[in-house]
């Protein structure tokens, strides 16, 4: 077992006291041999894992584990940092999740004078194309994006196909479009009262045991949306308030080429409030 | 939206089809006859394809005869990616003819796609031959994804 103590030196001495009394009651495992142990209370246990695959983190997911951080990372200490944060003050990440991002990361002024963000109201009836097309367009400010398009489409179909879900009687979601120098972020609240988590860890476990995906049968989707949206983003983030919605957020690491983001191993918190 | 067009000739037992769009939970896969032997599938203008567009595809794939050969024409990395994914995404008889991928300058401020065809610069068992392709400046470019994941499903 690990604890914050091992991993200070990522901060300035300055910051130490601060951050060992933020991860005072929350317990750092590392997946090690790809066999934590699960005598952690799961709720407050941060997985340290080093370059682990998709299919490794649908696992961990399965088992119970909320916060995966990969080790091998530039952001470590950031994403330790967030995941702390977020553990210490859940209802503020639900809240605006962009704003304890940005403030974990220590955005510079400068960084923050150059962020842009679009807020969409997303209703059923919304047309979905004229919908990304708004999205890509306040996007072609960053004309590099132009090369994300089926990554962002992807992410977008999703988290809106989650949000939308029929079952509700009158489904809305909000997605928030945030672009910073570094990172193109989205974040999704609906309104689902209800969120099946032991039901979701289930099928993330069968799919991290199947060689090839296989799709879910019957009427609903495939199953596959979680395990996707992962592949697009860095850092993704699926959490729930009991009575009010749920927040999907994820990330793209603009500082990277394409060939990179494709191999860069994923964080992902999966959590309730 | 996404489109499904296509067309049979019905001597050759041969189909031609082209994929455009979405594919989503929207997009229409239409059956194809039970005496087609070959199914050729256009790919380069997939915009991109959802969660339930993949299982929308994984059953059209169960429905075509069992013993057709498939073969996927201009496909872009990510079909491949599920392709190499997702299991029932292509027939067990299927050839993928040509793909597009992106080559890039280091700095990745330039970038461009290339046709790449198997038998010239991919083929069976993972050999990969990939073309030297330059940036108007006269850089070098480099392949904007990892070869040896896009390309898993030749070792299949």
């Amino acid at each position: 077992m690990s604890s914050i103590k091992d991993y200070l030196k990522l901060w300035p001495e300055s910051n130490h006291a601060g951050i060992t009394a933020l991860f005072s009651d929350i317990a750092i495992t590392q997946d090690t041999d790809n066999l934590p142990s699960k005598k952690f209370d799961l709720e407050k246990t941060i997985v340290v894992a080093k370059d682990i695959p998709v299919r490794a983190l649908l696992r961990l997911l399965g088992s119970g584990y909320r916060h995966i951080v990969q080790e091998n990372r530039s952001d470590l200490g950031y994403a330790l940092l967030t995941t702390g944060m977020i553990l210490k003050k859940p209802s503020l990440f639900f809240a605006n999740p962009i704003q304890l991002l940005f403030n974990s990361a220590g955005a510079t002024a400068e960084e923050k004078a150059e962020t842009k963000t679009h807020q969409i109201e997303w209703a059923p009836t919304d047309s979905k194309e004229a919908r990304f097309e708004e999205i890509m367009t306040f996007l072609s400010a960053r004309p590099k994006l132009k090369n994300y398009r089926p990554i962002i489409l992807t992410l977008l179909d999703e988290m809106i196909a989650n949000a939308l879900d029929s079952r509700l009687q009158n489904p809305k979601c909000r997605l928030q479009v945030t672009l910073s120098p570094s990172r193109l972020s989205f974040a999704c609240f609906d309104q689902h009262p209800t969120f099946p988590q032991e039901a979701m860890r289930a099928r993330l476990k069968q799919l991290a045991a199947q060689p090839k995906f296989e799709v879910r049968p019957g009427e609903r989707g495939a199953g596959l949306g979680i395990p996707m949206m992962i592949n697009q983003c860095t850092n993704f983030y699926l959490t729930h308030q009991t009575g009010v919605g749920s927040l999907t957020v994820a990330a793209i690491d603009l500082r990277l080429p394409l060939r990179e983001l494709e191999v860069t191993p994923r964080n992902v918190h999966l959590f309730s409030v | 939206m996404g489109q499904f067009v296509k067309s049979f000739k019905m001597l050759d037992l041969t189909a031609d089809i082209a994929i455009s769009g979405a594919i989503d939970e929207h997009f229409q896969f239409e059956p194809v006859p039970e005496t087609i032997r070959t199914i050729s599938v256009q790919l380069e203008q997939i915009e991109y394809i959802s969660s339930f567009g993949v299982k929308l595809w994984v059953n059209w794939i169960a429905s075509l005869p069992r013993d057709a050969t498939l073969i996927l024409k201009m496909a872009k990395p990510m079909t491949i990616a599920n392709i190499n994914a997702v299991e029932g995404f292509i027939l067990p008889k299927t050839i993928v003819e040509s793909v597009i991928v992106p080559f890039t300058t280091d700095d990745g401020e330039e970038i461009v796609d290339v046709i790449l065809e198997n038998g010239s610069h991919y083929s069976a068992g993972g050999k990969l031959n990939l073309p030297t392709i330059t940036a108007a400046s006269g850089e070098a470019m480099v392949p904007d994804f990892i070869p040896e994941r896009l390309f898993k499903f030749l070792k299949a």
